[in-house]
Order: C-alpha cells, then sequence, then structure tokens
C-alpha cells in the first residue's frame, strides 16, 4: 500500500518544477493546511481538501468538506472509487490517477490550462466564441486551395505525363492509339493543329490536297483538315456529315472563286439537275445538265430498244419468255453499282451468234471482227476436211428455229470442194453477220473500203461500243439501298424507250421525292455526303506502311 | 421594403444579368454549328471570354471594397453585381461550354465556380436572415462579463455542493452542463437546455429537508448560468455563420482562380 506522488508546477512563462516523493501509508490527506500530506497552493484548495485512500486493496478518494469540492472526470462527487486514468480535480489542481498493483501514482499538475469552469474561463472563453480560433487563417485556407488545384491540374500532369485531365473531351476510336501522345497532333504549342501532322499518317488523295493550291490562292481562308474533322469530340466529331462543311464554300463559289464554273450548292434541296459526264474531243470530259434535252442523250455506239426487250412473250431458246429489267441488270457484289452488261452473260441466251443452221453447234466469238472472219473461215473448212470422212453426217437440218443469228429460209448449203469454196461461204457468212443478223443487230458496223479488203482479213469493222459505266462519276448511288423500289419507279421511261440515245436516268427532282436536306417529316434527311464523298478512298502508300509491335513501341504509352 | 445589396437600386443588377442571359440563351439556342455547340466554336469563345470577364468582375470586388478612397460606384451597387452576375455565371458556363462535362481540369474549374457561388448565396442569405439579429446582451453586458457571470454562478452552486449528500451532488451533476465552446457547439449543437423542471423536482424529492434549501438554490444558480450560457451562444452562432460562408467562399474563389488559369492556358495551348 503505497502512493508515488509528483508534483508538476506549471509556471506562467512555461517553467515546469516536478519533485516526487514516496509514502508507505494506507492514505494520504491532500490541503492547503500544514497537517496534511501533501500540501498544495492555491485559493480554492481547501485547508484539508481530499483524502485518497487503500480500502480493501481499491482506492478511493473522499472529499473532506472543502469548499471547490472534488469532481472525478468531471462530475462531482462527495467519495468516489479510483480506476486507472481517473482525473480528480481539487480546485485548481488536476490529479491524474496510475494504478500498479498496491501502489497508486497521482500526478499534480497545478497551474495548467484548467477547464473552461474554472477562473481564466472568461478570457480563453472571449477567444473561443469567435471563429477565428477555431479555424485555420483564411489565407493558409485560399493558399492550401490555390495550391492544391495547381499541383492535381498543373503539376501531376506535367510531372507524370498524365494529360487526361487537360483534355477537352474524348478523341475518337481512330486515334485512341496515340490519344496520350499530344504532340502527335499539337505539335506546336498555341497554335491550331497544321495538316503536316494528319498527313504524317493519312495519305490524302487529290481532292484534299487541292486544298493547298486552293489555300495558295485564298490565303485569307485557310482550310485545314482539322477545320472539317474536329476532335475530342469523339466519333461524332472528326467525320461529320455536315452539309455546312461543304456549303459554307460550295453555297458561294462565285464569290469565293471569280471566274469559276462551279455553280452555288447551298443544300440538296438547291442542288442543281444533275449533269452527266460526256466524254469529249482529246479526252476531255463535259458535264452536261439532265435539262439539256439535246445533249443529255446516250451516244454509245449500240443499238438497244429497251420497249422491245420488255415487250411479252419474246422468242427464247426454250420458248416464249417476258423478260424484266432484272433479266440484264443484276446488282453487283458491292450491293451498290448493277454489273456491267456483257454479251456472254446477259445476251448470248436469246441472240444465238450461230451463222449457219446447217451446222448448229457453231458459232462465231463475240469478238473483233478479224476473230469472227477467223472462225467462220476455220468452220467451213472443218466441214471441207470431215466431208472426205463419210461417217460423219451432214450437218445440215431443217431447224424451225427463227432466232436472232440464224439464218433464216436458208437451204442446202453446197459443200465446199476447195479453199475458194471456202472463202466464199466465209465470206457469204460475214456478210450476213455483218449486215443483216447477228453483229448487224446490236452494233454499228460499217465496211471496210475495197482498198483495205484483202483476201485474208475481215471487210467489217465494229465501232466501239463506248456504254458509260458510270454517268455520274461525282457521285455515288446505291441500287442495294434502293432495292425496295422497283427499276421503273425512277427509270421511269424504260418500258417506252425504243432508241439507245434515249437517257433513262432520274432527274434530281425525282429524287426529292424522298429526300431533302432537312430534316423533314416523312422525308429522308440527305447531307451531301449521302452521295458525294471529299475524299476518294484512302490508300496508303506502300514504302510508308509499318509493323504494328515497332508502331506501337513508338508510341508514347 | 428597405433596400439592401439584394434589391439595390430596384434590382438593376438582376434585370442587366436576365437579360444578358436571356440574350446569350436566345444566341445559344439560335447557333447550330457544325459538330454542336462546345467551348471551341465562335459563340462558345465569345461566350467563354465574357464568363472569364464576369468571374474578372467579382474578384475585383475583393479590391474595390478596399479601396475606400475610390469613388467608381458605390461598394453596395459593387457588391449588387456581385452577387447577381456571380449567379448568372451559373448558366452562362454550361452555355459556353455546350453543356458538356467530364472529369477534368475544366469542369473542375466549373464546380469551383459553382462551390464559390453557392457558399456567397449561403453568405447572402445569412447576412438577409441574421444580420437583424445581432443584439445586445440583457443590460447591454458584454461577452466578457457574460462570461464572467456565468463562471461566478457555477463557482456558487459549486460552492453550495460542500459536504452536502450523494443525493445533493446527483442533482448538481445533472444539471451541471459544462460550457462547450466548440466549433460544432456554437453554430449547431443546442448543447445546454434548460433546467427539466419535472425531472428537478423528482430528484429533489429525495433530498433531505436540511438540504432542501440549497438544493432549490443551486438547481435556481445552474439554470441561470444556462440561461447565460444559451443567450451568449446564440450571439456567438450568428456572428459565426456571418463569418463561416466567407473561410469557404474566399478559398473555393482562389482555387477557381487557379484551375481557370490552367483550363484557358491549356485550351489556347492545344488548340
Amino acid at each position: 500500500m503505497a502512493f508515488r506522488i509528483i508534483h508538476e508546477r506549471h509556471g506562467s512563462n512555461g517553467s515546469v518544477e516536478r519533485s516526487e516523493t514516496r509514502v508507505e501509508q494506507q492514505e494520504i490527506v491532500l490541503g492547503r493546511g500544514g497537517e496534511s500530506d501533501v500540501i498544495l497552493v492555491g485559493q480554492r484548495i481547501g485547508i484539508e481538501h481530499a483524502r485518497f485512500a487503500w480500502e480493501g486493496g481499491a482506492l478511493a478518494v473522499l472529499d473532506l468538506g472543502s469548499l471547490a469540492g472534488i469532481r472525478v472526470n468531471g462530475r462531482r462527487v462527495a467519495r468516489a472509487a479510483l480506476a486507472d486514468g481517473d482525473v480528480v480535480s481539487l480546485g485548481d489542481i488536476e490529479a491524474r490517477v496510475r494504478l500498479q498493483g498496491q501502489e497508486a501514482e497521482l500526478t499534480l499538475v497545478e497551474g495548467l490550462a484548467q477547464p473552461a469552469q474554472d477562473q481564466d474561463l472568461a478570457a480563453r472563453g472571449l477567444a473561443a466564441l469567435g471563429i477565428e480560433s477555431h479555424v485555420p487563417p483564411m489565407r493558409m485556407l485560399s493558399l492550401a486551395a490555390a495550391v492544391l488545384v495547381s499541383l492535381v491540374f498543373l503539376a501531376l500532369p506535367i510531372g507524370s505525363g498524365e494529360k487526361d485531365a487537360w483534355s477537352t473531351g474524348p478523341v475518337s476510336r481512330a486515334h485512341q492509339l496515340i490519344e496520350e501522345d499530344c504532340g502527335q497532333c499539337h505539335a506546336k504549342p498555341f497554335q491550331p493543329v497544321q495538316d503536316a501532322q494528319c498527313l504524317t499518317c493519312h495519305h490524302m488523295t487529290e481532292h484534299a490536297k487541292g486544298i493547298g493550291d486552293f489555300n495558295a490562292r485564298h490565303p485569307a481562308l485557310q482550310a485545314r483538315c482539322a477545320q472539317c474533322h474536329m476532335e475530342h469530340n469523339g466519333d461524332s466529331g472528326v467525320i461529320t456529315h455536315d452539309s455546312r462543311q461543304c456549303s459554307s464554300c460550295h453555297a458561294r463559289m462565285a464569290s469565293l472563286q471569280p471566274g469559276a464554273t462551279a455553280e452555288n450548292v447551298p443544300s440538296f434541296d438547291l442542288h442543281p439537275q444533275f449533269k452527266i459526264s460526256v466524254p469529249g474531243p482529246q479526252g476531255t470530259v463535259s458535264r452536261v445538265s439532265l435539262d439539256d434535252q439535246e445533249r443529255a442523250v446516250d451516244s454509245s455506239r449500240i443499238k438497244l430498244n429497251h420497249k422491245l426487250h420488255l415487250k411479252r412473250g419474246l422468242r427464247g431458246k426454250e420458248g416464249p419468255v417476258t423478260l424484266e429489267c432484272g433479266a440484264c441488270h443484276r446488282l453487283g457484289p458491292d450491293f451498290r453499282q448493277l454489273e456491267p452488261i456483257r454479251f456472254d452473260k446477259h445476251c448470248r441466251d436469246c441472240h444465238s451468234l450461230g451463222f449457219d443452221e446447217r451446222l448448229p453447234y457453231e458459232e462465231v466469238p463475240h469478238g473483233d471482227a478479224e476473230s469472227v472472219f477467223e472462225s467462220l473461215f476455220a468452220a467451213y473448212s472443218k466441214v471441207v476436211l470431215l466431208k472426205e470422212d463419210e461417217s460423219v453426217p451432214n450437218p445440215a437440218h431443217d431447224s424451225t428455229r427463227d432466232m436472232p443469228g440464224s439464218v433464216p429460209g436458208a437451204e442446202e448449203a453446197p459443200v465446199p470442194q476447195s479453199i475458194a469454196a471456202v472463202l466464199g461461204s466465209a465470206r457469204d457468212a460475214e456478210k450476213q453477220l455483218f449486215t443483216k443478223t447477228a453483229c448487224f443487230l446490236c452494233h454499228s458496223i460499217a465496211e471496210k473500203p475495197s482498198s483495205e479488203q484483202t483476201v485474208s482479213n475481215a471487210h467489217y469493222s465494229v465501232a466501239e461500243p463506248n456504254i458509260p459505266s458510270v454517268w455520274f462519276p461525282q457521285a455515288h448511288f446505291s441500287h442495294g439501298a434502293h432495292e425496295k423500289f422497283t427499276c421503273e419507279s425512277c427509270h421511269e421511261k424504260a418500258r417506252g424507250s425504243s432508241e439507245t440515245k434515249d437517257l433513262l436516268l432520274p432527274r434530281k427532282q425525282l429524287c426529292q421525292e424522298c429526300h431533302r436536306s432537312e430534316d423533314t417529316e416523312g422525308f429522308v434527311r440527305s447531307d451531301c455526303t449521302e452521295c458525294h464523298s471529299y475524299h476518294d478512298s484512302l490508300g496508303f502508300p506502300g514504302e510508308r506502311k509499318e509493323d504494328i509491335a515497332s508502331y506501337l513501341k513508338s508510341l508514347t504509352r | 421594403m428597405q433596400e439592401t445589396f439584394i434589391s439595390y437600386k430596384r434590382f438593376r443588377w438582376l434585370w442587366i444579368t436576365a437579360v444578358g442571359l436571356l440574350v446569350c440563351t436566345t444566341m445559344y439556342a439560335l447557333n447550330s454549328p457544325v459538330g454542336g455547340n462546345n467551348g471551341g466554336t465562335a459563340l462558345g469563345y465569345a461566350f467563354g471570354t465574357i464568363a472569364a470577364l464576369g468571374i474578372g468582375l467579382l474578384m475585383a470586388y475583393a479590391a474595390r471594397k478596399r479601396a475606400y478612397r475610390s469613388s467608381l460606384g458605390t461598394v453596395e451597387g459593387w457588391l449588387a453585381a456581385h452577387v447577381w452576375i456571380g449567379i448568372g455565371l451559373i448558366l452562362l458556363v454550361p452555355l459556353h461550354s455546350g453543356f458538356s462535362f467530364g472529369l477534368d481540369v475544366h469542369t473542375t474549374a466549373y464546380v469551383l465556380m459553382v462551390g464559390t457561388i453557392a457558399t456567397g448565396i449561403w453568405g447572402a442569405v445569412n447576412y438577409s436572415r441574421l444580420s437583424g439579429k445581432i443584439t445586445a446582451h440583457r443590460g447591454g453586458a458584454t461577452d466578457a462579463t457574460m462570461l464572467e457571470r456565468i463562471g461566478e454562478l457555477g463557482k456558487q452552486a459549486e460552492a453550495l455542493c460542500a459536504g452536502k449528500s450523494e443525493a445533493f451532488l446527483q442533482v448538481y451533476n445533472a444539471f451541471d452542463v459544462p460550457l462547450d465552446l466548440s466549433l460544432w457547439s456554437i453554430i449547431v449543437k443546442e448543447r445546454h437546455p434548460s433546467v427539466n423542471q419535472k425531472a428537478a423536482a423528482v430528484m429533489l424529492s429525495v433530498i433531505s429537508d436540511a438540504e432542501q434549501r440549497d438544493a432549490i438554490a443551486m438547481i435556481g444558480l445552474l439554470d441561470q448560468r444556462l440561461d447565460l450560457i444559451r443567450s451568449l451562444l446564440e450571439q456567438a452562432r450568428i456572428k459565426a455563420l456571418l463569418k463561416l460562408w466567407l473561410y469557404t467562399h474566399i478559398p473555393l474563389s482562389c482555387a477557381l482562380c487557379v484551375a481557370l488559369a490552367i483550363h484557358i492556358v491549356v485550351v489556347l495551348f492545344y488548340r
């Protein structure tokens, strides 16, 4: 049963005086009076203020009737059992209790700041009433906030190279590989993205290169790739289909380029009539409006009668047939364009190239006039050679077929007995084919002048048909996208057309029955890119191709 | 109604801001740039410039407020403009950005701006609601004399406990609520309720007749003490609320200025 008394006296100047004594006693009395075991100094300390006593192995404190009384952990008590860590207040003095077995350690603190209850409450409480004593100074808070923002959004991006926090929006998927490396596009600070950065990767077609010349002529405009291809808007910005990208210039071509032949095209609603490209002299191409009825004609040198072909019950190889557009005009594998018309594929079924009924298995090739004559000569030569072998039956037969290319009412052909006879038969057949039957039906044929005719060459020539494969090379039209509709809903005059020169192309008014340049209920909104492309398909030049692995390595990520 | 900085000159700055916003919103609605509205369009740049100048004007209020010799408008007029233009910026900035937001320094600048404005509104509301409630303590006492009196009452009650029974001390402990001067206590919590008379009566009933007189006197003293504490803290709360908003408003505005500067430099650096 012992007490260890540690006495701490705190001076007002911050000095601390410490003394320690140990007494082997059952109880000790603390007070101002000289009889006390521990003498305390203080206005609110009683002469005999409190008694600490060991009672049956436990420590207790008893108020000896002092005016200020005693408090254990803030609560006023007359007597209380004490536990390790309790704080006993005796007026101005605080006693901290530590229990170690049978020894009680009392740390008496004198002169330390007391709870607000005590005498200098007024002075300290006054300060506590204002919030300045509770929060850091405003300048410090402001500085801390400014420094925090600078660290997160300036120091961190520069230090780590992670500049996501600076990005004004997501880049398009096409550029996600190089997203982390801002310098790939933003080469110079405070300068808009230059075309040179785009051209590092993108191989451009002539139309885009033309922008350079255009800028040289119109320095004020300074058109750049990035003006149309706007990044950091996700996928929506980099390739926009907004007509204003085009119409910002094309609506006022005349004022932009004085003397320009291009018409102003503000929108599809105000689009000029479609123009076909017509080959002119020396490889030139002239563009003719579909409204120009005299010049807008099909000048192909082929005889084509749509009206005749669409008649019901035409004589076909195996009986009567009725042709529809799709019999000859078929959608190509790209689901956009129609396959070009080929004789072998589209015509041959009906248009036989036979030349002699007695030789039903013989046909001339669909080629040039020379090949035709050569095959005729070969066919009749074969007949002569075979005639010498009697086992071969006479090829003559009485077919009732009357088909284009056959020789109507042909009689039993005399079997040629010599080269002269072979030549004679071949020349007769040639004349038939080129002036009355097969070739003559479709092609524009001319007989060669006698000066050019020899024994062995063809005596006729066939004009190149020159069927245009594309009428509108500057626009793309998808037949596949319009497959729901009958051909004649657009090619209205096809069924009545009997002449090659009839141009059966739809005019813009027909397209405008469904297509409008603005969002309009019941119409398809059609921007310029619906039919036109600015850049043609992009090809990457072989010498600039890279290995994926080394490219990825070159990226900063 | 008495004119305040809110209603200054018949809400002059409210009208100026409202008309300005109406013009900007109409322009925004009529504008349909390729790629959609965003900060990089001509109108986006224009709105961004106006907003930045607006923020500059709001910051300049701090200088004007301290320039006592300045005759550039009245401080009250400046404050009215400060409040209404600030509120207008909440809409102008989204018009600038085309209402696009992200996890970046640009949106952070906007969030900080909205935070600054919100704390400013908090301050303005505090001023209009609370500034009239600042009164002198009863009898014109100062905070210091109030505190002194609170201390005295506490000590008087404490002195009555000397040599009293355990039951008496229990009553004392029940109503001797320590004076809590933490910020939380000042601003939010009512931590000093007056003496519950019913509970006091129950407790008094078990106290011996000899101690009854002192017990009643002690409860009276403690109740009086709690009364004083509450009236002291009520005034402290009002004064604190009139200042505390500024401790959020000013640091947020400093953070905003830094974020805005980074925003401007970054968007111009990477054009």
